[in-house]
């Protein structure tokens, strides 16, 4: 009796690892988007510092945190103190609010969605293969990069999803899979 | 920029997403994988001010905002950005901080390869590239990782990549 809600919440569990592989990949997609886009109205090189200096101003606050709370940052003096990451922290979040006036407010999200990717990565590769990680996250690339070709996301030119398209995405999945696992 | 050129780039960019994933493992090994989540973007960070140092002597000025737009402010940000990295990797093998270099370069590149290539493409050539590069890799055990030599199976792999790029590319 015990048996089947057991392997229920297996599944559940295994489907959880999954959808927040495919998601860590659909959102490097979005992500690389807001990237583009701003360096579409501001230069590649500015539009990487500036998203750049956000990802590092949530890590630091990410980390800080974290040394706070007693976990002590693994970083040789005077890193190795949460108050110095903090502040390192904040150095860049003022950077970056000296650099990103003038663009939507909502392309600082690019360096968020970065931070949650690497916070996701940390947390599934404890808790799934790599090769497990590694399949889900480019389908959701793969995929998500389809659909954000598909709708011109943030003023990109617009590549409409065919079939051809979407077989040549699941051969890109199949493909690193096997690259991963093959004997 | 042209799509052949564009297409090689994007695909060598893949080649050292896998260095750069290769050198982050072996951070994390040795720090912990938020501290090397940390020193990879710092490394991106770093080559990201020398090459707006080089725009702002070059053409006088960024397209940042004030005070960004300077080339004295931008100087100040390489001499911090440097010391910050170079305090993060002490400690480690010094190369360890170039970890973020290749990123860096490539996040610049995006704008004009997404534009020439599109977002499907751009992913599936870095995939590639990736794929190609974990082979190496693997095959030389490099960074400590453990050793696995090529395979048909696994070049099958590679190849199903390939095909699946030109998919993409052609419809």
């Amino acid at each position: 009796m015990t048996v089947a809600p057991a392997a229920g919440l297996r599944g559940m569990r295994d489907l959880a690892l999954i959808s927040a592989g495919a998601a860590s990949g659909g959102l490097a997609a979005v992500a690389i988007s807001m990237v583009a886009a701003v360096g579409r109205k501001r230069g590649g090189e500015e539009a990487t510092w500036l998203h750049l200096l956000v990802l590092l101003a949530a890590m630091s606050v990410v980390l800080g945190v974290a040394a706070l709370r007693g976990k002590a940052p693994g970083f040789a003096r005077p890193l190795h103190l949460g108050p110095a990451i903090l502040v390192m922290g904040g150095l860049f979040a003022l950077a970056a609010l000296l650099s990103w006036r003038g663009i939507e407010w909502y392309y600082l999200a690019s360096g968020l969605i970065s931070t949650a990717i690497f916070l996701m990565i940390t947390w599934m590769l404890v808790r799934v293969s790599l090769v497990l990680y590694f399949a889900t996250s480019t389908l959701g690339m793969v995929f998500g990069s389809l659909a954000m070709d598909q709708i011109g996301a943030f003023g990109a030119p617009e590549h409409e999803i065919t079939l051809p398209r979407a077989l040549g995405a699941l051969l890109v999945t199949v493909g690193v899979v096997v690259v991963r696992t093959g004997k | 920029m042209d799509f052949a050129i564009s297409l090689s780039i994007t695909v060598v960019l893949g080649l050292f997403a896998t260095y750069q994933a290769a050198l982050t493992g072996a951070i994390s090994r040795e720090r912990g994988g938020m501290e090397a989540s940390i020193i990879s973007p710092l490394g991106s960070l770093a080559i990201i001010a020398v090459l707006l140092a080089w725009i702002a002597v070059d053409e006088g000025e960024t397209k940042l905002p004030f005070p960004f737009d300077s080339a004295w402010a931008v100087a100040a940000a390489v001499a911090i950005t440097w010391l910050a990295l170079w305090l993060a990797v002490r400690g480690l093998p010094p190369w360890y901080a170039t970890t973020g270099f290749s990123a860096g370069l490539g996040l610049a590149l995006t704008p004009r390869l997404i534009g020439d290539l599109g977002l499907a493409l751009y992913f599936s050539a870095t995939t590639f590239g990736g794929c190609l590069g974990a082979l190496g890799f693997d095959h030389t055990g490099a960074f400590g990782a453990a050793r696995r030599a090529v395979s048909v199976s696994r070049v099958g792999g590679l190849a199903l990549v390939g095909v699946g790029l030109v998919l993409v590319r052609a419809a």
